[in-house]
């Protein structure tokens, strides 16, 4: 009997010793190197991946130097216009006629140097280079006698077009979004920065997937600690693919535990310009619309990019109301479990009175009726994502209109606690960054339960309980609530409230940015004086 | 280990601490006031008609065992049926319920916490306090002291010292009884009262409990306001003086205007008298201002006070006038004049009345010598009700007429 499990677990510890085996030939592709016979390179290509049918092979003989070459692509991926038009036309119709050229140089480089007119291109020598390059879509030349290639950069797949972004609508900003292809990306963030020292870094994640991850960040501003920090994270990863942004962002944060979000992630590229032009880093993955931001902070989290486009003021005003909702988010529902069945004192006997007549046939105790609340709550948005846009309509009237009014004249629920419930959801909604509302949903039920058991002072232990544990939250030696705690009266200016911009003068200080100097007011203030002489 | 500790230590600290009496708020009798009597209601030896006597049937719960004594004060409680009011019905198909929505429950015994806990036995609902509105007790209780009976209820931690207090003129649970008209509870309308003290001057207010437990315990003498009922009215009509601790007797309404005058409680009102040009006309003053200062003087080794009142107003009516005519600035002398002596003369006959009838010093001429003479005032502290009795008082009027509001 033991025997027989024995040799059923070293059944199983030889399979995985065989799956790490074909996960070598993977990895160790490096060790395969071309050979000078063309036929034999384009037969290990081929069957390094796969035989796959979309991976084309073309033949072709180049007259002048009377050599035989082939060009290896995958259909899809390429700009078939390229390949057409400056790999195959120049080596087969173009070098059809004219003198032989054999005697000028090494045949190689002429073909590289001056038959390709196609752009970037690279001399490629081991397999792994040259199946990578492939399967990104560019173009392998193998010329035959030569114990190497050229991979010419062919990429061409299409995607989406820049549109407006879904999920962080502004009201007077930009409405382009990023968009799922890398390029196009980082030519959105290029597009608002022109500063050489703007710097995108490339690395390769997912074993599988060979995802490519840009690391943004502009050099004399962006603390080098901070890059070398993400640099240092994002090297480290090593996943089968890379195509989450929580994924990724798991790898970089430091509790990657936490229900708080600590990078924040963005589908703007005026956002991400901001962070950039602050000090943060931006971390753009290949094939997502979001750019992940680090290092983060509470108070920048409920930033949003509208804050920017409007006056001081308002933008004070709109972004305190913002806070609020962030703790009427978390605390609406347990506030009002724990005035109910705790404290009606301290409620106007008026309000007592109507609440408590409002509840008087509802047979459940507050905390069931605020939970099966919540989760009729859940239950409509996530009815509301799934479905198609078009039916989605349907489920708010039915679930919020028909159901809420049902279960109120049923008197399975107060009308009260459905104003509780709702007002709450609504002020969920205008928390700028998706995953802080997740957080702040996720604390309700537990601030829901200790009131219940504990009234006010419950509210009061889970309050100090999750302030402390956000004092402690840390990242890349930012703490999460910086610049509240601890505390930087400077970077107040951008924090609860937004000041005029007059007073911006310098960037926020718990970055360390290298050039501190935002604005210069010098010339500003110069000319305002020189006028307001002039009009004395 | 450490950490195991430190969590033990947290959740005792958890446990030792906080309020553990959750209760749904649909289960909490609200209490919103109490009317208390003295029992037995009708002094010995005197008998009643069959007729006077409520059914026995309906009393029969009232009256408990008592551990010690014997009983000597009624107490209802008025608890709304919270089920009769109006957001019961969201969709304005409410059931427009006549009659009274509230309950109003009565024990009778000798302490009130055992009185209010014995209620719990006769209700589903748990008598809760912290929304009392207002207590009512009767003169005659409230003549033989108001302290002794108030202790429970400044005592108890579900009570607010911000309660109003009154004072019936007859049984107290008469009050609590009306069916106001637009109030759904008596209680909140007996709340609400003073807060038109602004617009009419015979309102009392400020008489809370904690007002006037602090006046007790000072030995100031002060006003309670005397409320009476009808079926569905309850009104606010003059005052009950109370000499420290217990009742005096009543203050009329037009008493209780010029104490507040004098007082510096004048919040706003009115003030009539006859045109001197014409006797059968009434001018109306509507007294937006009084502002009052008062120095008190010793002449012969005893106190005498000069009363400086500055009245600020304008002329609200004029009825019976002969229209074509305007006022001009010789009948405004003129008004202002008669004002002033209306006034100057009212102040002084009200002091003089409350003097010799009650000699409780509702004018608080005592605090004005605490404050501005206290090395006089402590030789005569303990005397001043006697001395109070015979002080004298000057009082200048100053009347300022501000707005005329001619029409024509």
């Amino acid at each position: 009997m033991l025997r027989k499990i024995k040799n059923i677990f070293r059944n199983s510890s030889d399979k995985a010793t065989e799956k790490t085996d074909t996960r070598k030939k993977v990895e160790n592709l490096k060790q395969f190197k071309l050979t000078k016979n063309m036929n034999d390179n384009i037969t290990q290509l081929l069957r390094f991946m796969g035989n796959s049918f979309d991976i084309k092979t073309r033949r072709l003989k180049i007259r002048t130097l009377n050599i035989e070459a082939a060009v290896v692509y995958i259909e899809n991926l390429v700009d078939i216009n390229i390949v057409l038009e400056y790999i195959i036309k120049p080596l087969t119709i173009e070098s059809a006629s004219g003198p032989d050229k054999t005697a000028l140089a090494d045949p190689f480089d002429i073909i590289k140097d001056s038959m390709l007119s196609a752009g970037a291109m690279e001399v490629a020598e081991s397999y792994d280079d040259i199946v990578f390059a492939v399967m990104l879509g560019d173009t392998f030349l193998c010329i035959d006698g030569y114990s190497k290639g050229i991979v010419i950069s062919t990429k061409g797949y299409t995607g989406r077009s820049v549109s407006d972004p879904n999920i962080e609508p502004s009201v007077k900003g930009p409405k382009e979004g990023f968009v799922e292809i890398l390029g196009d990306n980082l030519c959105l963030i290029r597009r608002k920065i022109r500063d050489p020292n703007l710097t995108f870094e490339k690395h390769i994640i997912g074993r599988r997937t060979k995802g490519l991850v840009v690391i943004a960040y502009i050099r004399g501003i962006t603390k080098p600690e901070f890059v070398s920090e993400v640099r240092n994270r994002i090297q480290a990863i090593d996943i089968d693919d890379h195509v989450d942004e929580a994924k990724i962002a798991h790898f970089i944060v430091e509790h990657p535990k936490s229900i708080f979000p600590q990078v924040k992630t963005s589908e703007r590229p005026d956002k991400v310009t901001s962070a950039l032009l602050e000090g943060q880093v931006a971390i753009i993955i290949e094939g997502l619309p979001t750019v992940i931001i680090t290092p983060v902070t509470l108070p920048s989290l409920l930033q949003s990019a509208d804050d920017y486009h409007e006056n001081a003021y308002i933008a004070s005003l709109i972004r305190l109301t913002r806070y609020f909702n962030l703790i009427v988010s978390a605390l609406f529902p347990a506030t009002y479990v724990a005035i109910t069945s705790f404290h009606p004192g301290v409620l106007p006997t008026n309000l007592a009175l109507s609440i408590a007549s409002a509840r008087a046939g509802v047979p459940f105790p507050a905390i069931m009726e605020a939970i099966a609340m919540e989760i009729t709550l859940e239950i409509l948005e996530e009815a509301g994502k799934r479905l198609p846009k078009v039916v989605g309509q349907t489920v708010s009237i039915v679930g919020g209109l028909v159901i809420g009014q049902a279960a109120i004249q049923a008197g399975i629920v107060s009308p009260i606690m459905v104003i509780v419930i709702s007002f709450t959801a609504i002020a969920s909604f205008t928390i700028p960054d998706y995953s802080l509302n997740l957080a702040s949903r996720i604390l309700r039920i537990p601030f829901m339960l200790l009131a219940t058991v504990l009234g006010a002072y419950g509210i009061a232990i889970g309050c100090l309980y999750v302030l402390g544990y956000l004092c402690s939250l840390k990242n890349m030696g930012i703490s999460y609530l910086e610049p509240i705690t601890p505390y930087q009266v400077r970077d107040w200016k951008d924090s609860f409230i937004r000041t005029s911009y007059g007073t911006t003068e310098m960037r926020p200080d718990f970055l360390s940015p290298e050039d501190t100097i935002n604005q210069r007011m010098g010339k500003i203030k110069k000319i305002k004086k020189e006028m307001e002489d002039n009009g004395q | 280990m450490k950490r195991l500790i430190l969590v033990l230590i947290l959740m005792f600290a958890l446990c030792m601490t906080g309020c553990w009496d959750r209760k749904d708020i649909e289960t909490r009798g609200f209490v919103l006031g109490i009317a208390i009597d003295d029992y037995p209601p009708i002094p010995e030896g005197r008998t009643v008609s069959p007729e006077e006597t409520q059914p026995e049937e309906e009393k029969k719960f009232e009256v408990m065992q008592i551990h010690e004594g014997k009983p000597m004060y009624a107490m209802t409680i008025q608890i709304p049926i919270v089920k009769k009011s109006l957001l019961r019905s969201p969709f304005g198909q409410g059931v427009e319920s006549n009659g009274s929505k509230s309950y109003e429950l009565t024990q009778i015994g000798n302490s009130f916490f055992a009185m209010n806990r014995e209620m719990a036995s006769r209700i589903e609902l748990t008598p809760y306090y912290e929304h009392l509105q207002a207590i009512v007790i009767s003169d005659t209780l409230a003549r033989k002291g108001l302290h002794e009976i108030l202790d429970f209820f400044l005592r108890d931690h579900e009570m607010r010292r911000r309660t109003m207090l009154c004072i019936s003129d007859g049984e107290a649970k008469k009050i609590l009884d009306v069916v106001p008209r637009i109030e759904d509870y008596s209680s909140l309308v007996l709340a609400r009262l003073p807060l038109n003290s602004t617009v009419n001057s015979r309102i009392i207010h400020e008489t809370d409990l904690g007002r006037a437990i602090a006046s007790i315990h000072d030995r100031d003498d002060f006003l309670l306001p005397r409320v009476e009922a009808t079926k569905d009215e309850i009104k606010s009509s003059g005052a009950a003086v109370f000499k420290e601790n217990k009742m005096v007797g009543w203050a009329t309404p037009i008493e209780v205007e010029y104490i507040a005058h004098i007082r510096g409680s004048y919040e706003g009102g009115l003030i009539t008298a006859k045109d001197p040009n014409n006797e059968e006309a009434i001018i109306t003053l509507e007294i937006t201002s009084s502002r009052r200062k008062i120095t008190p003087i010793i002449e012969n080794n005893k106190p005498k006070f000069k009363i400086d009142l500055k009245i600020k107003g304008s002329i609200a009516e004029f009825t019976n006038r002969e229209y074509h005519k305007l006022i001009n600035k010789k009948d405004i002398n003129k008004i202002v004049k008669v004002f002033e002596n209306k006034i100057k003369n009212e102040c002084e006959a009200t002091i003089k009345n409350i003097q010799e009838k009650y000699g409780a010093d509702v004018f608080h001429f005592n605090i004005i010598l605490k404050t501005q003479m206290p090395e006089y005032w402590e030789t005569i502290n303990e005397k001043w009700h006697d001395i109070f009795k015979d002080v004298e008082a000057d009082v200048n009027v100053q009347v300022r007429i501000q707005n005329v509001g001619n029409i024509r």
